[in-house]
């Protein structure tokens, strides 16, 4: 409260902008053992580095959100919160690929609070997404459900990643291209040491840039764009990658 | 007009802290006959190194717009909304051209260290006015009923601006009957960043303003003058923060 025994206050309001990181994680069945594994690895990691990023970036919180999706969709949280806070639950990989229902799920939360989803009702800093997957989608109306998304503007605005675990075919990575409208957001990652060092520099870079105050962009670069510049430039320097498609 | 107004601006702790000017600016005006609230937020990066005085540009501009329009009816005002946009954009162009002449500027895009965004109402026995360009919220107070005006939604700080060409095709505006109206609440995105839900802000701001009917509000106004400096001290945002405020069981001060 600015003063006791004012009557105006912050409620549970925030001091700081929110940046929130949400994680797509195929678990389905071709995703089992080293694929999976190597994933959980790289979360569990992350999250223990994101205090140390929130250090080194005043101006915004970061909390995390994460969904896993195969035969059915599941929150391993579905309330974005601070990594401290965040449980992860390793996943084994079962089942089917149903990016359908995952774009649903995700499209629910990414509408303002105040019509139920995740996002602020004043506007804020867009969301970084991170889909991790190793190949095609078993629902077939998945492109239908991602252009539902694309209508929303914290959607459209996010950033947004595709890392493409072990071999993915030709046809699976239009999938991923469909998802971040950019070949240049796609990452090939063929070693778990790889998966790690490139979900950090995707999160750590991202954050630092996107927590910056912006102002107008129409007559400059957009935060996302300056965080793609510099993510490249870091992931080009990580061996067991293949940037771009 | 029966009612009372208020408006408060303080600089926010990124400004205070680089020593830079505060780039919002607001106001208020009441008479017998209306009332007018403005609230403009400058860009305050250095592309938009002039924005301060592109604030206080806005607010004169839409000051002098709406003050004219005041006898009108909702007929007349809803054909001529169009016009008063695009008349609201070149009183400001005018205003800045007056400025860059005086201060010898000569830069290929003479608009954009100007760059603000503007909230606007326009309050008669009659109608409400509101007009908007980029961020920040209007929320009004009709039969005991808060509501948000529709608004634009900054995302990673990008907001529409008067300084853009065609600026007047990016103003949202409402226009309603105002018999039931008991009072609007205008704040800029400083104030609305430290609250990620609009009901945690109606909770927090609104409801004690709106709701404690007081016939004597000057301690009520003096307490939200308080709390926004208060706000605009926080070092999570820091930035600016106004907000500029109708009521209409009020004692009829004005505060310009």
């Amino acid at each position: 409260m600015a003063d006791k025994s004012s009557n105006f206050g912050y409620g549970n309001g925030i001091a700081k902008q929110i940046l929130n990181i949400i994680f797509l994680v195929d678990d389905s069945g071709s995703m089992s053992g080293p694929n999976i594994n190597a994933v959980n690895a790289a979360i569990t990691e992350l999250l223990q580095i994101i205090p140390e990023i929130e250090k080194g970036t005043i101006d915004a919180e970061i909390r995390v959100a994460a969904l896993s999706f195969s035969d059915k969709v599941h929150w391993i949280q579905k309330e974005p919160v601070s990594a401290r806070h965040f449980k992860w639950e390793d996943l084994f990989g079962d089942g089917s690929t149903n990016l359908t229902e995952a774009y649903r799920e995700l499209g629910k939360q990414l509408i303002k609070k105040s019509h139920g989803g995740m996002m602020p009702d004043f506007g804020g800093v867009a969301p970084i997404l991170l889909l991790m997957s190793d190949g095609m989608p078993t629902s077939l109306d998945w492109a239908i459900e991602l252009g539902i998304l694309y209508q929303k503007i914290w959607f459209s605005s996010a950033l947004r990643y595709a890392l493409a675990i072990g071999a993915c075919s030709d046809e699976a990575m239009q999938v991923l291209l469909a998802f971040t409208g950019s070949a240049d957001r796609i990452i090939k990652v063929f070693t778990a040491e790889a998966l790690k060092n490139v979900i950090q520099v995707i999160a750590v870079t991202a954050s630092k840039v996107k927590s910056k105050s912006a102002s107008i962009s129409s007559v400059r670069q957009t935060n996302n764009e300056i965080a793609e510049t510099e993510i490249k430039a870091e992931i080009e320097k990580i061996e067991g990658v293949e940037s771009g498609w | 007009m029966r009612g009372t107004v208020f408006n408060h601006t303080a600089t926010g702790y990124k400004h205070l802290s680089i020593h830079q000017d505060c780039q919002d600016y607001s106001s208020s005006f009441i008479d017998d006959e209306c009332a007018i609230l403005i609230v403009a937020d400058g860009h305050g990066d250095p592309i938009h190194a002039r924005s301060a005085l592109g604030a206080k540009f806005a607010s004169q501009a839409a000051y002098e717009l709406l003050l004219r329009e005041k006898d009108q009816d909702q007929e007349y005002l809803s054909k001529k909304i169009n016009f008063l946009k695009l008349k609201i954009v070149e009183r400001w162009k005018s205003l800045v051209d007056d400025d860059v002449a005086c201060n010898s500027l000569n830069q290929e895009e003479k608009y954009t260290p100007y760059g603000t965004t503007l909230l606007a109402c326009l309050i008669t026995e009659k109608l409400v006015l509101s007009v908007q360009i980029g961020d920040g919220v209007i929320a009004v107070q009709t039969d005991g009923k808060t509501t948000f005006l529709e608004h634009e939604d900054s995302i990673d700080g990008r907001t529409h601006s008067l300084c853009e060409h065609s600026a007047e095709e990016y103003f949202t505006h409402q226009l309603f009957d105002s018999e039931m109206l008991q009072g609007v609440c205008m704040a800029s995105d400083g104030l609305t960043a430290l609250f990620d839900s609009e009901q945690i802000f109606k909770s927090s701001i609104l409801n004690p303003l709106f709701q404690a009917a007081s016939p004597d509000l000057l301690p009520k106004y003096q307490d939200l003058h308080s709390f926004i400096d208060a706000v605009a001290n926080l070092k999570g945002n820091g930035d600016d923060v106004s907000i500029a405020v109708f009521l209409r069981n009020g004692i009829g001060q004005s505060s310009n």
